[in-house]
């Protein structure tokens, strides 16, 4: 048994979610293996690849699985087939089909659809502002209907060539209520009583919580796809609901594991994807995760983390680190926070004074940043105000970092 | 969320910074602003770090695409009570406008002259014009909705600065046999390999794909092409030689994958995707020869 390799206290992070220290073989991950997963096994090259099962579909998947978007290189598709990942994601919207069609030109040309699996996802009419499916199509999404469940489905098939798909998800659930509309999770079952999907599920990356639970408690779903990242400020409320699902045995497939395209862009620092990774498999109810790979590097640096699932301690604080820098949780550089102050502190550059301090320990930069500020906009003001009204629209906690850039731990005042 | 969008809406353009470039952010026409069109609904832009929010998984791919902003609102035809989504993706550079076009055509589309190049779906219509990639989905089909559409495309690309037109290095691409509408960019991780950025892809006939990477000097297009044999020499099943007879020299892949290099000057080009090697060496000659002359 491989170890989970990360410790406790960054993976808790204060509330308990019950699942460190479990080994990799926890409930919804100890069902008995197929034969076409075990044909894959065979072929791959065993020793490297780590299993873990599909909850109730009982697919036994690698946990590395592959996103596919890109359509740019199909030999980064033969090559994850060499290496034995046969989980491949993808969805009917992609580049207008186009990334379904790759997949279905490589699975014909190698003649490997029985050991690979697929999962789409169809996509219909929402209302972003009140989080439900719209009885209205608009023209960018269908309405919430069978018939255009149905129509897309056909669609995939024919862009996929084949005649079924592994598993198929509703696309995007923004909130419970998307979950659980009935008339999709009718059609959605009834495309697996047809043969058409061998199993239905739900994607979803907002309210992920409250998604899952929804999605496990309607009895219908085999599968949920959700963000999941050590970057989310509610990632225990996220790895509870996992637990929850795979208590139900539910399968979890996990997406935007390396937390949202380029990590600081902006300060050019590269996002630890190895130890992201592995962050993610220490949960043992998360089956497989689905990162988008563009080259041979990256899948095979991918591939190598199912070997070595151990989260040092330089990786464990490279990815603290990184939860603070800029393009994350951090400052956006937004300003709407500016307005918000009535003193028209410049926040943002207080804001980016923190970050050197604390995540780079660069005290002296953060003096500079804070030097260079104007007297009535800067830290001294903030020193003479008790009652801080900045808001962050992505509510960083303004009041506490300004606190501690004032007070006695750095002497930046 | 919906990002605020305080000045896209009414052309007054605020700027968006791209690397060390500056792009004018596009105004989306006001209701009332274009004739026989109202605008249905307030427009909407996203950035980088929301674009998940409006197009999902597919927002890596457009971020690697140099992905800037994307304006978007519902245009609704007065006469034909038809609605449109408008949408301009403004990217970094023409060639990533133009990769993302290229990316998202189908061989079931009908070219178009709109912009630089447009493609014409079943409902819907994309064009790419200097930094920007423009789509037109509408609810409805037929060929009224179509009109709608190229009119609408031809109003929308009438207001958008800078004329487009093809990319002069797909000129360098031999006409025969080349299979129309087939032509990508590439802005990086070409052939899955991280230091091959800028290629342009070309299909053809016989199931070869022509490409073409261009270096900033030919010591760099040598440097990638020596990478590239010690990558292939580094895989199973794969036999790879060097072909010296001919000027340029050629490297040839066979194995699983097959594939034809040669370096050029500051370019890297070739051929892949082909079953025959023969027919990939002879098309990589022509493309050699053309960048030549």
């Amino acid at each position: 048994m491989k170890k989970t390799g990360v410790s406790r206290r960054w993976f808790i992070g204060g509330a308990a979610t019950g699942v460190v220290g479990a080994g990799l073989q926890l409930s919804g991950c100890s069902r008995a293996t197929s034969q076409e997963a075990e044909a894959a096994e065979q072929a791959a090259p065993v020793s490297e690849i780590s299993y873990r099962v599909l909850g109730r579909t009982g697919l036994k998947i690698p946990l590395i699985s592959f996103g596919v978007m890109n359509s740019d290189n199909p030999d980064l598709l033969r090559r994850a087939f060499d290496l034995g990942l046969n989980h491949l994601d993808t969805a009917h919207l992609y580049l207008r089909g186009n990334s379904e069609r790759v997949i279905g030109e490589v699975i014909e040309g190698r003649g490997n659809r029985d050991s690979v699996y697929i999962a789409t996802k169809m996509r219909f009419a929402r209302d972003r502002e009140r989080l439900v499916f719209t009885s209205e199509g608009t023209a960018r999404e269908p309405a919430p209907t069978e018939e255009n469940l149905f129509q897309q489905l056909e669609t995939s098939l024919e862009r996929l060539r084949t005649d079924y798909i592994d598993i198929l998800y509703l696309h995007s659930c923004y909130s419970p209520a998307m979950a659980t509309y009935e008339p999709l999770m009718s059609a959605l079952v009834k495309a697996k009583e047809q043969g058409k999907a061998r199993f239905i599920g739900v994607s979803t990356h907002s309210d992920e919580p409250n998604v899952i639970r929804a999605a496990v408690d309607a009895g219908v779903y085999d599968v949920v796809l959700t963000s999941y990242n050590y970057l989310q400020d509610h990632k225990d409320a996220v790895a509870e609901a996992i637990a929850y699902a795979a208590a139900k045995d539910v399968g979890v497939v996990a997406m935007k594991t390396q937390g949202g395209k380029r990590l600081n862009q902006k300060e050019g620092v590269e996002i630890n994807h190895q130890a992201a990774l592995k962050w993610v498999f220490a949960n043992p109810h998360v089956c497989t995760a689905i990162p988008g790979m563009t080259t041979f590097d990256q899948m095979d640096s991918n591939f190598s983390v199912m070997s070595d699932l151990e989260l040092s301690e330089a990786e464990e604080r490279e990815l603290k680190l990184a939860s603070l820098l800029p393009g994350t949780y951090f400052c956006q550089s937004c300003r709407e926070c500016v307005p918000t102050c009535p003193e028209r502190v410049e926040i943002p550059s207080l804001m980016r004074a923190y970050m050197y301090a604390e995540a780079y320990g660069n005290t002296i930069q953060a003096e500079e940043t804070i030097g260079n500020l104007p007297q009535d906009r800067g830290l001294s003001v903030c020193a003479d105000c008790s009652s801080c009204q900045a808001r962050c629209r992505r509510e960083l906690p303004i009041a506490d970092r300004v606190r501690e850039l004032a007070g006695a731990r750095w002497s930046l005042a | 969320m919906v990002v605020a969008c305080a000045a896209c809406g009414d052309g007054n353009p605020s700027r968006v910074e791209h690397g060390s470039t500056a792009i004018p952010a596009f105004g989306l026409p006001a209701d009332g602003e274009m004739s026989g069109w109202a605008r249905a609904t307030n427009p909407e832009h996203y950035e980088a770090d929301n674009l998940w929010e409006y197009i999902n998984g597919q927002a890596d791919f457009f971020i690697d695409y140099g992905f800037v902003r994307v304006d978007t609102a519902e245009y609704q035809n007065d006469q034909e009570s038809s609605s449109v989504v408008l949408e301009v993706y403004q990217m970094g550079r023409p060639q990533e406008a133009f990769g993302i076009f290229a990316a998202e055509r189908t061989r079931d589309d009908r070219p178009l002259e709109i912009g630089a190049q447009a493609y014409l779906g079943t409902n819907v219509l994309g064009f790419w014009q200097a930094e920007r990639y423009v789509k037109l989905t509408s609810f409805d089909e037929g060929p009224e909705v179509e009109r709608s559409l190229i009119s609408l495309a031809e109003e929308i690309s009438s207001r958008i600065p800078g004329q487009g037109r093809e990319l002069e290095t797909l000129l360098l691409f031999p006409e025969d046999g080349r299979i129309e509408a087939s032509e990508r960019f590439i802005p990086k991780n070409f052939l899955g390999q991280p230091y091959l950025t800028n290629a342009y892809r070309v299909d053809y006939t016989h199931d070869v794909q022509l490409f073409l990477v261009e270096t900033g000097s030919s010591e760099e297009a040598e440097s990638h092409f020596k990478r590239l044999e010690d990558f292939y020499r580094g895989r199973d099943q794969v036999i790879v030689t060097l072909e010296t007879t001919q000027n340029p020299a050629m490297m040839i892949v066979d194995g699983p994958s097959m594939l034809v290099v040669f370096q050029l000057d500051h370019h890297l080009g070739g051929a892949i995707g082909m079953q025959d090697l023969d027919a990939g060496r002879t098309a990589a000659a022509a493309l050699a020869d053309k960048i030549g002359r």
